[in-house]
């Protein structure tokens, strides 16, 4: 049967929970978008024609049906005043969280999306691409959200450790001054968010890397992270209610997926290392699921027909009944190949088509 | 309070991470007279070996290593000018980094202090570390692991250049590599030939067990005997 889907058709149809004409494919690529254009990282990162262009280029060569937008997760964390090294050929890098202590945190203020550090690259790259490639889906840079912000803006293992300790409602704890930074970098979400829908995004996105069980616990995630994301999902849902919001977390979040389930958003990226067949046993159809190809041991070093297979696995896993985007775990690395990319649309065409 | 009391106890406030308790019974121990070396032994390592168990049965996650391994740290800060920087009492001696290009620390300090916790002696570089300051540091430390950790596919081929900068050098057969971090796996680990992959804290501090309990008596450093 024909494809009768524009790309943006499918990828809405899908995370809107329902049946679009076959599996759309949306990997995550950054950096690796702008090396099969031939972009300097530097251009990639700093000029948004020059991301446009590389990722117009990376959809007329693999043919995936959503691009994201942006190069980093440092955006909102850059916007609170932490330093980011732009290299020639790397990505960004953080180089100094904003605050030393977090007793700083009365010091700090929610960034303004519209001028503060790169964001006015990302959302001049969303106006671009919606011109350039109408039927083709955006989905906003997270650059990130509420934890992983917070841990950016406050130095990973000090706040980590702040924010421990006010889960077990320890002596040292300053659950004052923890709440008020994880408030506001959920404020400097929301508007970041809203800023991109604004241009032009088709998604908004939680992308909250390290709100991850490979670095925090079901206690602390539960206690400091869980109702924040709740209100982000709200107040979004508020703004735009016809635009889906996707949740990014890495790594195996099995024991919070429950939690994840409650807090009212219509996607959910999921890592590589959580089994696809349980999340959608669990999930049912209450989100749409995005995932999960393993993006360095499949996509940068398997070959097209293991990427293959591995996407008709996650097809027979998580497809049926609708509410399935075929993606990757992660980000994909720079270097992998347009043919390994080409060979999950590929996939998605051959094992993906929703019967009529 | 009595000697095991004390041990007891210490074992508990590590395993619970509260660090000022751990402080208070490390200075009430050495005041009572117990031997350093029995409060590391005895007290603080079974605290840290616990915590590791209870990760590895996911009933303590890195937010609770993290507390412990603090509160290891501060009480091992207390035992440090009593017990002195002689190696012999040491498990071992592993130096570790994260390779250049690459700034994310935080696995990278635990490993660290889990190390620490488990009686190595533990020479940290920092991140962003590059090929010339490993080589030197093995060099100049003869540790018994070199533990690297790159947590960017980018920054992972680095650790391939530094095995084959120890290989050139001489030094590869002084030394275990071990290396680790998020995009690395075992395949990885052999394909740029270093000697072992650990997946979390707890694997990186088995491994080193096992490397150091195997390593030559040297002259300087006894292979630790109460482990």
């Amino acid at each position: 049967m024909a494809e009768w889907m524009t790309p943006l058709e499918r990828v809405m149809a899908a995370a809107r929970r329902g049946v679009p004409d076959r599996v759309p494919v949306a990997p995550i690529a950054y950096d690796v978008a702008a090396a099969h254009a031939g972009v300097s990282m530097r251009d990639f990162v700093l000029d948004p024609k020059a991301m446009a262009k590389a990722l117009i280029s990376f959809h007329r060569t693999c043919g995936v049906d959503a691009l994201f937008v942006g190069s980093d997760v440092y955006y909102l964390a850059e916007g609170f005043g932490a330093k980011v090294a732009i290299r020639e050929e790397h990505v960004p890098v953080l180089v100094e969280p904003a605050i030393r202590d977090l007793a700083q945190v009365e010091d700090l203020r929610v960034p303004d999306v519209y001028r503060d550090g790169r964001m006015p690259v990302v959302l001049e790259c969303i106006q671009i691409l919606r011109r350039e490639l109408p039927e083709v889906a955006i989905v906003a840079v997270a650059g990130q959200a509420t934890w992983s912000c917070a841990l950016q803006v406050a130095g990973m293992n000090q706040f980590l450790l702040e924010a421990t300790l006010v889960e077990k409602e320890m002596d040292e704890a300053r659950p004052e001054l923890v709440h008020r930074l994880l408030e506001l970098t959920t404020q400097a979400t929301v508007s970041w968010q809203k800023a991109q829908i604004e241009a032009g995004a088709h998604v908004a996105r939680i992308g909250d890397s390290s709100a991850s069980m490979n670095l925090c616990s079901p206690g602390l995630y539960r206690k400091l992270i869980h109702p924040y994301h709740c209100r982000i999902a709200r107040e979004l849902k508020e703004f735009a209610p016809e635009v889906p919001i996707s949740k990014h977390t890495c790594g195996d979040n099995s024991l919070v997926l429950d939690l994840w389930l409650q807090e009212g958003v219509d996607c959910l990226e999921i890592d590589y290392q959580m089994d696809l067949r349980m999340v959608k046993n669990r999930a049912g159809q209450q989100v749409c699921l995005i995932g999960n190809i393993d993006p360095v041991r499949t996509m940068l070093q398997g070959s097209p027909e293991e990427v293959k297979s591995a996407c008709r696995r996650a097809i027979d896993a998580a497809a049926e009944g609708g509410g399935f985007i075929l993606g990757t775990g992660c980000v994909l690395p720079r270097d992998t190949s347009a043919e390994n990319v080409k060979a999950m649309v590929a996939a998605a065409r051959q094992f993906g088509v929703y019967g009529g | 309070m009595d000697q095991k009391t004390i041990l007891e106890q210490l074992k508990q406030r590590v395993v619970e991470g509260d660090a000022a308790r751990c402080a208070e019974l490390t200075l009430a121990a050495l005041r009572g007279g117990v031997d350093p070396w029995v409060i590391l032994n005895a007290g603080l390592i079974p605290g840290m070996e616990e915590i590791g168990e209870r990760f590895q049965r996911h009933e303590a996650f890195v937010p609770e290593m993290l507390l412990s391994a603090r509160a290891m740290s501060r009480a091992l800060e207390l035992l440090k000018p009593v017990i002195g920087t002689s190696e012999k009492h040491y498990r071992g001696k592993v130096v570790i980094g994260t390779v250049k290009g690459d700034l994310h620390d935080i696995g990278k300090n635990l490993v660290s202090m889990m190390l620490e916790g488990a009686g190595f002696q533990v020479i940290d570089l920092g991140v962003d570390v590059g090929v010339d300051r490993f080589l030197d540091a093995v060099r100049r430390e003869r540790p018994h692991v070199l533990a690297m950790s790159a947590l960017l596919t980018t920054t992972m081929p680095v650790m391939g250049e530094v095995v084959r900068a120890l290989e050139e050098v001489g030094l590869r057969g002084s030394v275990k590599v071990m290396v680790g971090g998020a995009p690395v796996s075992s395949r990885f680990a052999v394909e740029i030939g270093a000697d072992a992959y650990g997946a979390n804290a707890v694997e990186a501090v088995a491994l080193a067990k096992s490397f150091a309990a195997s390593a030559p008596v040297r002259g300087d450093a006894e292979v630790w005997q109460n482990g």
